[in-house]
């Protein structure tokens, strides 16, 4: 009981973190290195080598800070951080049953795409500025290579961190025995 | 029939996700939400600063295009890493920074709520064509939608578009939308409206193609039909432009403060 309470507090304490630093610093910091999206990929990190359960958990934490933090309406992020993750597992069960280092980056550049797609959608839907639909400004498309650039490398950068740590996504191969 | 389990991690988001999504709407997560802002903000500002600290050296590594560039950025840069060492220096150059914004604010009897800044937020999710910044002073510090909001040097540098009970943002006035009543230093006093252009610059149009500006001229606040007093400094006139056929000529106004470098400021109250 003690054990899941402090598991509990540290992962309640990570993601207050993760999300403190993605809206103070992060944001403070020039193109392109505020587009990199640190909560998101945690996210989709937790996702693909972890379990959807814990996934959820993490979405709710940061998700609940961000929405206290930002001025978007409250429960933007929570909304967008649990679709994500629905469509992931759907992904993850469907699609890309493997755990390569290909499936985790085609799986970040997707949700990365699916993410600011959904986000500025939600922003276009709940603004008062109809002038350019955002599919037709070039900052959307900017921010879109930006993120994919920082998805891809912090895949490649995790799953490697990952490869170090645990035996999960090693690859196994069944040996032939010869028959004389 | 597939039945529902009672655990579906799903399940549980979806409620907890509305029952937290129904009591900020009645208003009941409120004290929850000022409490945790008011715990987090010393740190965000902090992160902010670090962050502001990493964006200054890094522009003042673009722009290193002469031997004058190079010696400001190593300068910039003994600093930068003399502030990251000693948190004393940063607590007295913040300190210098209330001071000047205290006596800007007392020779100009302008009652005014300091504040820091806490983050940067995008118009339209991480859109470059402007920022708003978001400080640690809310609706029970006085602040107010309308109001503005100056530099330590006394420029004003936009005005409180969203407040909370404890944080506002602020629109930048080179964002697009930041709209402020506006006159220029001129002979005939000129008129009219500013606006944001990119996040890079301040336009203000529609000036009658009668008005005579030039570049240099002072470009300072109306004020007229708000909260912002007049004669506060928008910046300078860099560029006009009247076509003999047009009814019309506009203003290109530079800030006369860098606007990505901005850590604290203060809120003006009427």
């Amino acid at each position: 009981m003690l054990k899941r309470f402090w598991q509990i507090s540290i992962i309640i304490f990570i993601l207050s973190a993760l999300a403190l630093l993605q809206f103070s610093l992060l944001s403070a910091l020039p193109d392109p290195f505020r587009q990199f999206n640190l909560v998101l990929t945690v996210l989709i990190f937790t996702v693909f080598f972890l379990d959807l359960r814990l996934a959820l958990i993490s979405a709710m934490i940061a998700g609940f800070w961000l929405d206290v933090l930002s001025f978007h309406f409250f429960g933007f992020y929570l909304i967008i951080f649990f679709c994500i993750l629905l469509l992931a597992e759907w992904i993850l069960k469907n699609w890309l049953t493997n755990r390569s280092l290909y499936t985790l980056l085609a799986l970040m550049i997707g949700l990365t795409f699916f993410y600011n797609i959904l986000s500025f959608a939600m922003l276009y839907m709940f603004s008062t500025d109809f002038t350019t639909f955002f599919l037709f400004k070039s900052s959307f498309w900017l921010v879109l290579v930006y993120q994919c650039f920082w998805s891809s490398l912090s895949a490649i950068f995790l799953f490697n961190l990952a490869a170090v740590v645990t035996k999960r996504i090693k690859p196994f191969f069944l040996e032939k025995k010869r028959f004389m | 029939m597939k039945r529902i389990k009672r655990n579906n991690p799903i399940l549980i988001f979806l409620v907890v996700f509305g029952l937290l999504v129904f009591l900020h709407s009645i208003g009941a997560l409120r004290p929850v939400e000022n409490v945790l802002l008011g715990i987090v903000k010393p740190i965000s500002s902090r992160f902010y600063s670090l962050g502001n600290v990493f964006s200054h050296y890094n522009q003042d590594r673009e722009n290193q295009t002469s031997l004058s560039n190079q010696v400001e950025a190593l300068t910039s840069e003994v600093a930068v890493l003399t502030v990251a060492n000693s948190a004393q220096k940063e607590l007295v150059e913040e300190n210098s920074k209330l001071r000047k914004q205290l006596k800007f604010l007392s020779d100009n009897n302008f009652k005014a709520v300091a504040a820091e800044v806490i983050a940067r937020e995008s118009i339209s999710e991480g859109s470059d064509s402007g920022q708003d910044l978001v400080i640690n002073k809310g609706a029970r510090d006085g602040v107010n939608i309308g109001q503005g909001v100056v530099s330590e040097e006394g420029v004003i540098v936009g005005k409180v578009i969203e407040i909370k009970d404890t944080s506002a943002k602020i629109c930048l006035t080179t964002s697009p939308e930041c709209k402020l009543a506006a006159a220029i230093q001129n002979q005939a006093r000129t008129q009219g409206i500013t606006d944001g252009d990119l996040g890079l610059t301040i336009i203000m149009n529609f000036i009658p193609q009668l008005e005579k500006i030039s570049a240099g001229d002072t470009v300072i606040t109306s004020g007229l039909g708000g909260n912002i007093p007049r004669g506060l400094v928008i910046g300078k006139v860099i560029e006009v432009r009247n076509e003999s056929n047009e009814v019309w000529q506009d203003a290109t106004i530079e800030p006369l403060v860098n606007l990505n470098n901005i850590t604290v400021l203060s809120v003006i109250i009427p």
